[in-house]
């Protein structure tokens, strides 16, 4: 991808993973289920890593991590890191291992979710005092996990469309090269 | 392995691990959020308040409508209980007694002259599962905001602590987190009444608190109001953390432990008060 069209991929990757952000920060806390709120963030890192390779992926696993440690009262930098190596992972796996679609893009979200809530369990799981019953963490992350997975449904139409566009502008670019080459 | 790890991959890889090391070391040695967190926080601030008001507005509106069918159920209910209540005369005057307790304990600034409080707006809730915490708007460039400060409404009922100082906005954490812990008394003044309050993960979603190492002379029973001791100086006394909603054996059959149902609801926060400094009256 030529550096202006990876500039623009990854800025209009941004203002997504912004909207995205604001729903998962500020509107749905107002909508819990069961005092549950769905984890949004991951799940668009995913999409885009699998849409987009491991660079577009990267990037957005950095800026998806940054809002998340900001909107989740977690460790400090966990999810920075996380999703960063999550978005790096799932995009070399795209350009190598998997077909984008839209199975390929359920099942990578379920497994970063499920990564997610295994990351939040580890401060429970580890607690000296007060043990929390194991059962009961695994529950949480498994009702976690699947209300998120509700909502990777309309998130999947954003991030296949915002793929597409970009595949589109790589292929506008790659012909006059492509006749002059001729 | 050459393709995998190229020079892009390390750099954004790179660049993630030394956000984190700043996020780790300025809260671990300044508690502060750290630079990039701090930035983040800043940056999305009105868009989060703007979802927020409109997430706000959405939900009183559903809640109205809801309201409104529940309302006129429970009129029906209510009318029948009417008569009932008309012969639970002893009752009432137990309900009295109980009002003018607590209307003492929300007496709680007469009472506590040396208390400095500074107002701080709610901004947006945490949006994860396993902490209940929310964001206001006062931080360390704009308020003399620290950690571990307690947080209340106007009328002295416990909110929460501070946990984390951005540049302008502060987490607080609510009384039902699992971080949240605090001396408080129980009871009716008989015996040694001083217990633990604190957040437990098996009743955090169904917004109770939990008091633990009840003392077995302690008479203790569902309604009983629970406030802070004082004891250990993080808090005032007589902040009101709620009442006991139900009291339990413990699972090694030693002790009781109990479930707090907070006085206010926690869901319904717009402004807070963060308590700067106070005095414990002697």
């Amino acid at each position: 991808m030529k550096r202006w069209a990876l500039i623009v991929s990854i800025s209009l990757h941004a203002l997504f993973l912004i909207v995205v952000y604001i729903f998962q920060a500020a509107i749905f806390p107002f909508m819990r289920l069961d005092g549950l709120v769905p984890l949004l963030l991951p799940v668009a890192t995913a999409g885009v890593a699998l849409y987009e390779g491991r660079y577009v992926g990267g990037i957005m696993g950095l800026f998806a991590g940054i809002l998340c440690d900001i909107s989740f009262n977690a460790p400090a930098g966990t999810f920075t890191v996380l999703l960063t190596l999550m978005g790096l992972g799932i995009g070399i796996l795209s350009e190598t291992v998997f077909l984008p679609g839209f199975v390929t893009y359920l099942l990578t979200s379920a497994g970063a979710l499920m990564i997610c809530a295994f990351v939040q369990m580890m401060p429970f799981m580890i607690m000296p005092i007060n043990p929390v019953p194991m059962i009961m963490l695994l529950t949480t992350a498994g009702w976690q996990t699947l209300y998120s997975m509700i909502l990777a449904v309309p998130i999947w139409f954003f991030v296949r469309a915002l793929g597409k566009r970009a595949e589109k502008q790589s292929q506008t670019r790659r012909k006059p090269e492509e006749r002059r080459a001729r | 392995m050459k393709t995998i790890l190229n020079k892009r991959t390390i750099v954004i890889a790179g660049a993630a691990f030394l956000i984190a090391l700043i996020a780790i070391i300025s809260v671990n040695v300044f508690n502060t959020a750290g630079p990039v967190t701090g930035a983040a926080n800043v940056l999305t601030r009105p868009a989060r308040e703007l979802a927020s008001r409109i997430a706000r507005a959405f939900g009183d509106v559903f809640a109205a409508m809801y309201e409104y069918e529940q309302l006129s159920n429970r009129n029906e209910v209510l009318l029948a209980r009417v008569a009932e209540l008309e012969g639970a005369y002893r009752d009432a005057i137990y309900l009295n007694y109980e009002n003018e307790r607590l209307r003492s304990q929300l007496g709680f600034r007469a009472r506590h002259a040396a208390l400095e409080s500074e107002m701080a707006n709610f901004v947006s809730w945490g949006s994860d599962n396993w902490s209940h915490s929310f964001i206001i708007d006062r931080g360390y460039t704009n308020s003399a905001i620290a950690q571990g400060m307690g947080v209340t409404t106007d009328h002295g009922l416990l909110i929460g602590q501070v946990f984390e100082v951005g540049p302008t906005t502060s987490t607080v954490i609510t009384i039902i987190d699992t971080k949240f812990s605090v001396a408080a008394f129980v009871g009716r003044g008989e015996g040694d009444s001083s217990v633990t309050a604190r957040g437990d993960f098996l009743y955090m979603r169904s917004g109770l608190l939990m008091l633990d190492r009840i003392d077995d002379e302690l008479t203790i029973i569902p309604g009983d109001s629970v406030v802070t001791s004082g004891l250990g100086g993080v808090l005032p006394a007589a902040l009101v953390i709620g009442e006991v909603y139900e009291v339990f054996p413990h699972a090694s059959g030693i002790g009781r432990f109990a479930t707090v149902r907070p006085m206010l609801d926690l869901n319904n926060i717009s402004s807070v008060f963060v308590l700067i400094d106070f005095e414990n009256p002697g």
